[in-house]
C-alpha cells in the first residue's frame, strides 16, 4: 500500500498554467493532448512545487496529499512535520483536515534543504530522453572512498536511484560483511530485483556489474575502485550502455529507476518514446504494477497507453487543452464515459480517442 | 440542423463540410476522424460507426465516397451503393450519398472561375465528370501548388452555385438542403 499520494493540484501563473485545478487518482493518472496544450509545463511545475529548489514560488498554487495508511500520519506528527514546515515558513498554510488530507501552501520562503521530512513528497520525475550522463550506468566510476569510524563511506554523487542503491548496497555490505583485505564480493545482489524486472518487462535479459570492476581494500583508511559500471545482456550478448539503442536505453532507466524508486508519487513524461509496441505493452504492465506502491501521473501521446486503462478506471484519463492562451486540465464529462464505455464494449479505449471527440 | 459527414477523415468530410457552408448554415461534423479511404469498407469502421451513431444526435448524415471511376462503370457504383445502403442502415433518420466522381477533386473543376483565381490559371471549362483522375489533373495544371491536403482550405473558396450547376452528385444534397 502506498503511503501517501496527490489528491488535487491548484496550480496557478507558470507559463500557460494561469489557474489549474485537478484532482488525481491514487494509482495512475493519464495526461493526453495535442503538442503544445501545457502537459510538459504541468509536470514540471508540480515536480518543481514539491522540489527542494524551487526555481518557481507562487502564492496562491496548493497542493493536496492524502494517505491510504493511517500509520503515515503518526508517522507525519510523530516527527513534527507540521512544526518543522510551519516554522520554516516555506509552506505557510500546511495543515491537516479531518486528520487526512495535509494541505501544503507554496510561499516564496526559503529552500527545504535542512528538512529531510520533506522528502517524501518529493516526486521521482522521468522526463523525455534520458539524463545525458548516468554514473554506473553508462559511465565507469573510478575513485576513492575515506572509511570513518561509524562504518559509512561517503559514495559519490549519483544521478540515478539505480546507481544510488548500488552504492548504498555496495558500501554498506563491504563494512559490515566483508573481512578485511576482501578484494571482491557478489556486487550483484544489489541487482536481482531489477534483473528479476528486466526479465519479466523488457528486452534485456539481465545486468550485471562489468567485468573489469576492481577493488582494494586492503589499506586502512580507504577503500580504492576503478570501473564500476553495469554490462547489459541483450540477445546473450554483453554490452555497454552505449551501445544500447535509443529505446533500450529509456526502458532501462524508467524500469529502473521505478524499481528502486523510494518516493511515493512518479511523474513520468511519454514512456512510449522510441519503444516497439510489444515492449510499451510490456512496460505499462510494469507500471500497472508498480501503481499498487506508487502513484503515476503520466503524460503520453500513445494509443495504447491509454488502453492500460480499465472500463472502470475511465476517471484516471485527464484531458489537456488550451483555452483563451491557458493550459486547461479536466476530467471526462460522465457522458465521455459513457461513451468510452461503449467504444470498450466493442473495440478499444483508443479507437475513441483516435477516431471520435475524446479530446473535443 | 446537425449534419453528420461521413468519408474519409480529414480531407473528404471536412472540404464537403467547408463546401456546404458556403451555402447552408448548419453544424456539419465529421462523424469518424482520422480515417482513410481504405478503411471505410472494414467490419472496424462499422462497428466504430455503431457506436458514433448511437451516442451522437444527428439530424441528417451524409456519407461521402470516391468512385474511383466514371459514373457509367456500373459495377463500380454498385459497390458503392451497396456500402451507403448497409451503413445508412444505422441510422433512422435521413441519409444522403455524395459519390464523387472519380475523387473529391473533381469539385474544382466544376468551377473553372474560382479555380484559375486560386491558383492563378487559365483553364478553360471542360466537364468535371469526364476527367480521368481529377487529383492528377490537379496536381499538373497547377504544377504541383495543389496540395490534398489544403483541399478543404481551397474549396471554401469556390461559388458553391457555379459547383452546384455543373458537379450532378451535389443536386441530391443540395435539394434537400434547401427545402
Amino acid at each position: 500500500m502506498k503511503k501517501a499520494y496527490i489528491t488535487r493540484a491548484i496550480l496557478k501563473d507558470y507559463l500557460t498554467i494561469k489557474n489549474v485545478d485537478i484532482t488525481f487518482n491514487e494509482d495512475i493518472n493519464i495526461i493526453i493532448g495535442k503538442n503544445g496544450t501545457g502537459k510538459t509545463n504541468f509536470i514540471n511545475y508540480l515536480a518543481d512545487s514539491l522540489s527542494e529548489n524551487q526555481a518557481i514560488k507562487n502564492n496562491h498554487s496548493y497542493i493536496y496529499f492524502k494517505s491510504s495508511n493511517n500509520n503515515f500520519l503518526k508517522e507525519i506528527k510523530n516527527i513534527k512535520f507540521l512544526k518543522e514546515v510551519k516554522n520554516n515558513g516555506f509552506f505557510k498554510n500546511l495543515s491537516l483536515k479531518d486528520n487526512k488530507v495535509v494541505n501544503l501552501k507554496n510561499g516564496d520562503g526559503e529552500n527545504l534543504n535542512e528538512i529531510s521530512t520533506l522528502d517524501f513528497i518529493i516526486p521521482l520525475k522521468i522526463s523525455h530522453g534520458i539524463p545525458e550522463s548516468l554514473k554506473i550506468i553508462q559511465e565507469p566510476i573510478n575513485d576513492v572512498i575515506r572509511k570513518i569510524p561509524e562504518g559509512y563511506t561517503v559514495f559519490p554523487d549519483t544521478d540515478s536511484s539505480l546507481a544510488f542503491a548500488i552504492g548504498v548496497h555496495y558500501f554498506t555490505k563491504l563494512h559490515s560483511i566483508i573481512p578485511k583485505g576482501t578484494k571482491s564480493y557478489n556486487i550483484n545482489e544489489s541487482l536481482n530485483s531489477l534483473n528479476n524486472n528486466l526479465t519479466k518487462y523488457s528486452n534485456i535479459e539481465g545486468v550485471r556489474i562489468g567485468q573489469n570492476f576492481g577493488l582494494d581494500n586492503s589499506d586502512k583508511n580507504e577503500i580504492y575502485f576503478n570501473n564500476l559500471y553495469l554490462e547489459y545482456n541483450i540477445n546473450g550478448v554483453w554490452l555497454s550502455f552505449n551501445q544500447l539503442s535509443d529505446g533500450t536505453k529509456r526502458l532501462f532507466y524508467i524500469i529502473s529507476e521505478i524499481t528502486y524508486n523510494d518516493r511515493f508519487i512518479v511523474l513520468l513524461e511519454e514512456p512510449e518514446l522510441g519503444l516497439h509496441p510489444h515492449q510499451l505493452y510490456d512496460l505499462m504492465r510494469f507500471i500497472k504494477e508498480a501503481s499498487e506502491k506508487f502513484q503515476f501521473i503520466i503524460t503520453t501521446h500513445s494509443p495504447m497507453v491509454l488502453n492500460t486503462l480499465n472500463s472502470d478506471e475511465l476517471d484516471n484519463i485527464i484531458i489537456s487543452s488550451i483555452e483563451n492562451g491557458a493550459t486547461q486540465l479536466k476530467h471526462l464529462a460522465p457522458e465521455q464515459i459513457a461513451k468510452a464505455q461503449a467504444y470498450m464494449e466493442k473495440m478499444d479505449l483508443s479507437d475513441y480517442w483516435i477516431h471520435s471527440d475524446l479530446e473535443d | 440542423m446537425r449534419v453528420g459527414l461521413i468519408g474519409e477523415n480529414p480531407n473528404d468530410t471536412e472540404s464537403i463540410a467547408n463546401l456546404l457552408s458556403l451555402k447552408y448554415n448548419h453544424q456539419y461534423i465529421s462523424v469518424l476522424k482520422r480515417r482513410k479511404g481504405g478503411q471505410l469498407d472494414n467490419a472496424k469502421f462499422t462497428a466504430l460507426l455503431e457506436i458514433e451513431l448511437r451516442n451522437n444526435n444527428f439530424d441528417l448524415l451524409i456519407f461521402i465516397r470516391d468512385l474511383d471511376g466514371f459514373e457509367n462503370e456500373a459495377d463500380k457504383v454498385r459497390v458503392r451503393e451497396k456500402w451507403f445502403a448497409a451503413n445508412k442502415l444505422h441510422f433512422k433518420k435521413d441519409s444522403l450519398f455524395l459519390l464523387n466522381i472519380h475523387a473529391l477533386e473533381s469539385i474544382f473543376f466544376s468551377d473553372i472561375v474560382s479555380l484559375n483565381k486560386i491558383f492563378n490559371l487559365k483553364l478553360n471549362f471542360s466537364n468535371p465528370l469526364s476527367i480521368n483522375n481529377p487529383k492528377k489533373e490537379l496536381i499538373r495544371v497547377t504544377s504541383e501548388r495543389y496540395k490534398e491536403n489544403r483541399a478543404a482550405d481551397y474549396i471554401s473558396k469556390l461559388d458553391y452555385n457555379a459547383v452546384l450547376k455543373n458537379y450532378k452528385p451535389l443536386k441530391d444534397i443540395d435539394n434537400y438542403l434547401k427545402v
